[in-house]
């Protein structure tokens, strides 16, 4: 039977209109884990966020430079087939160069009439925000404060309404249910035998980015019952999986590793943990939290060089994070599926495989991925002999 | 005890069969469609190895022309014949190779990875780098003291800098696969070919025939492109001696002067690098009945 997780991993796009039409409810789409969709939800607005497909490009080859990921190129062609029609709204956040240029393209191969008044744009169909190239510093928080507060204009004005206060803390309040929940399902993975697959859990966080939080909350807590309850285990080589854009595309590898004898127990794959290991801490300001909370979020195109001065220049910041992943969870081997021209994380890369090498002593296996099934199965090879590696 | 290994390649099959009681037995067998292997030298007395009790006692190749679960059958059943052994003589037979999966009388699997790794420490005890240079794919693996895989790479997924691409090559300058390397050895300067796409590179070797350049050094310039794609992989895994060379292009003499050149030092090959990978399966079999893992 399938359960309401498995309902939007299998037809997200069916789910999310099926919700819209039984609620009139607003949809807007958004990129990456550092927009701030708990303003969208505060706002009664469903955040859904835009991933990807399988399917051949039909409009975008024409635009897109050919350095840019076939993520990204498969998102945008979706959206110029129409296939994202149902967004009343879409939030592009500066992440790395090729989502940050998503704006452009968003608006220029899926245009729509404006919304006026008195002949002013009310609010752009593409919202862009500003997310800080830098995100510590004396100013940054400032900074990315006023660019929430234009952001939550932009949402208020395009709809027509008044986001509160008392609505941006309810919204918090979920979003911070949600965090805690997902952290305890990071304990029951921790666990040896594993009580939950990979697969699965990743279906439950796949399922939040597309479903409203409140629902996901109950779900969850109804599955984290049933899995602490659990005496049919997931046996598997236990395997840290890091990597880019692990939609449903890319959650393939999730599968080819269970056949392949692994199990993926901890991951930074863009979202899940990357999204709900700090909570937003209440303020008397609700949008300088939540701008807190977002530059929190560890995305590797946050990676920081340390200032001038110091005696090395490697993304300290992204090691701790990495470190603080795999510890606890009994990880025997890492797995890192880079995209091609993700240089985000290719960047990162050698020194994250030198320091998980030396600090846990277990090997890493690199992939180059390219966003297709069928480079995802050309994996099947490099990760059998690396699970038979490890065992010996 | 004795046991099979059976690497089934993108373009040939071997096998290996071992003993760890009877005498090696060196033979040279021909089928209609492929080469045969000798054994001279494949013993590990015969490559500066320790002996131990593992012999063995047969190898044969076949050039993959059905698919692999029919040829790994008729290897199988050439061999035994060969040999005069029945399958109920195998106590256990290990498959590896891409075509592993279709060998349905092997009792396991193992990857090329570990096959090839697994072969080569038999062969020269002092290895710690193993360079398997297959038709269609190319592996770096690091080894321990014990001969175990320490870490591996692999070459992506274009097929450039492989045996295919040579092969490719050697029949766009109509020489054979064998003459490649000694053809190489014998030019003056090097044309250079592209190495990261076997389509451009050919586009650059007709352009290369076109301008009258001598086939030597258009041959060197496709080896110093094999060599380089390789050496990459060498140089992603790190390089500690010493470093084995297996796979059927290690039997390419140019090749092999090009990586020693790169590397700074002596590559070590075995006689017939090509069977490397069935001789680690065939080995791998062996141990798993030593150890009672099954």
């Amino acid at each position: 039977m399938t359960t309401e997780f498995e309902k939007y991993v299998t037809d997200r796009h069916a789910a999310v209109k099926e919700w819209k039409e039984k609620t009139q409810g607003k949809v807007f789409g958004y990129f990456c884990c550092v927009v701030p969709d708990v303003i969208l939800f505060a706002a009664g607005v469903l955040p859904v966020r835009i991933y990807g497909s399988t399917d051949k490009f039909q409009k975008v080859d024409g635009h897109l430079v050919p350095y840019g990921c076939r993520y990204v190129g498969s998102c945008l062609d979706l959206g110029a087939r129409g296939v994202y029609d149902y967004l009343d709204g879409v939030v592009v956040p500066n992440t790395c160069d090729l989502i940050a240029r998503m704006e452009y393209w968003w608006r220029e191969l899926v245009p729509r009439e404006k919304s006026t008044l008195a002949g002013m744009e009310l609010c752009p169909y593409v919202v862009y925000i500003n997310y800080p190239m830098k995100t510590t510093g004396p100013k940054v928080l400032d900074f990315y404060t006023r660019e929430l507060q234009y952001f939550k204009q932009q949402v208020e004005r395009g709809l027509r309404i008044e986001i509160t206060d008392e609505q941006l803390n309810q919204a918090i309040a979920v979003y911070n249910e949600h965090f805690d929940l997902m952290n305890q399902l990071e304990e029951l993975r921790k666990r040896d035998p594993l009580p939950i697959s990979g697969k699965e859990a990743w279906e439950i966080e796949y399922a939040s980015t597309l479903m409203p939080m409140d629902k996901h909350n109950e779900l969850l807590k109804k599955r984290l019952n049933e899995v602490a309850k659990r005496n049919n285990t997931t046996p598997g080589m236990r395997l840290y999986l890091a990597g880019s854009a692990f939609d449903q595309v890319n959650a393939r590898l999730y599968e080819i590793i269970e056949e392949c004898g692994g199990q993926v127990v901890a991951e930074d794959i863009s979202c899940a943990s990357s999204y709900f290991e700090s909570n937003i801490e209440l303020d008397s300001d609700p949008v300088r939290a939540i701008a807190k909370y977002s530059l929190a979020v560890d995305c590797p195109r946050s990676t920081e060089t340390c200032l001038v001065g110091c005696s090395h220049i490697h993304p300290q910041n992204r090691w701790q994070k990495t470190k603080q992943r795999i510890e606890g969870y009994r990880v025997r081997g890492a797995i890192y599926q880079i995209m091609n021209y993700c240089e985000c994380r290719a960047i990162e890369y050698p020194h994250l495989r030198d320091n998980i090498q030396r600090e846990f002593n277990i090997p890493v296996l690199h992939m180059e991925g390219d966003y297709t099934l069928e480079g995802l199965e050309q994996m099947r090879g490099s990760i059998e002999a690396f699970i038979e590696m490890i065992g010996g | 005890m004795i046991t099979a290994g059976i690497d089934v390649g993108t373009q040939s099959i071997k096998v290996v069969v071992l003993s760890n009681s009877q005498i090696l037995a060196a033979r040279t067998d021909h089928n209609c469609s492929g080469r045969a292997f000798g054994l001279e030298g494949l013993s590990p007395k015969a490559c500066s190895a320790p002996s131990n009790s593992s012999h063995i006692i047969a190898t044969k190749t076949l050039v993959t022309e059905e698919g692999g679960a029919v040829g790994s059958k008729t290897a199988m059943e050439q061999i035994l014949a060969d040999t005069g052994l029945s399958r109920s003589d195998l106590t256990y037979i290990v498959a590896t190779g891409v075509g592993r999966s279709t060998v349905s009388f092997a009792q396991k699997t193992r990857t090329e990875q570990l096959s090839h790794a697994r072969g080569a420490f038999y062969l020269f005890p002092t290895a710690r780098t193993v360079l398997d240079i297959g038709a269609e794919g190319t592996r770096a693996m690091k080894l321990d003291e014990k001969g175990g895989v320490k870490n591996f790479v692999c070459n992506s997924k274009c097929a450039a800098g492989t045996g295919a691409f040579l092969e490719i090559m050697a029949n766009l300058l109509q020489v054979s696969l064998d003459e490649v390397g000694e053809l190489a050895c014998h030019a003056q300067h090097i044309e250079r070919v592209s190495s990261y796409c076997t389509v451009f590179a050919e586009s650059e070797v007709i352009s290369h025939i076109h301008k009258g350049k001598s086939k030597e050094t258009i041959l060197a310039g496709i080896i110093e492109a094999v060599a380089e794609r390789s050496f990459e992989l060498l140089q992603k895994i790190g390089i500690e001696q010493d470093i084995i060379l297996s796979g059927g292009t290690a039997k390419n003499i140019g090749l092999r002067k090009a990586l020693e050149r790169m590397a700074g030092g002596q590559l070590l090959c075995p006689p017939d690098p090509q069977i490397t990978g069935a001789l680690g399966a065939a080995l791998i079999a062996q141990d798993n009945l030593i150890s009672g893992r099954r």
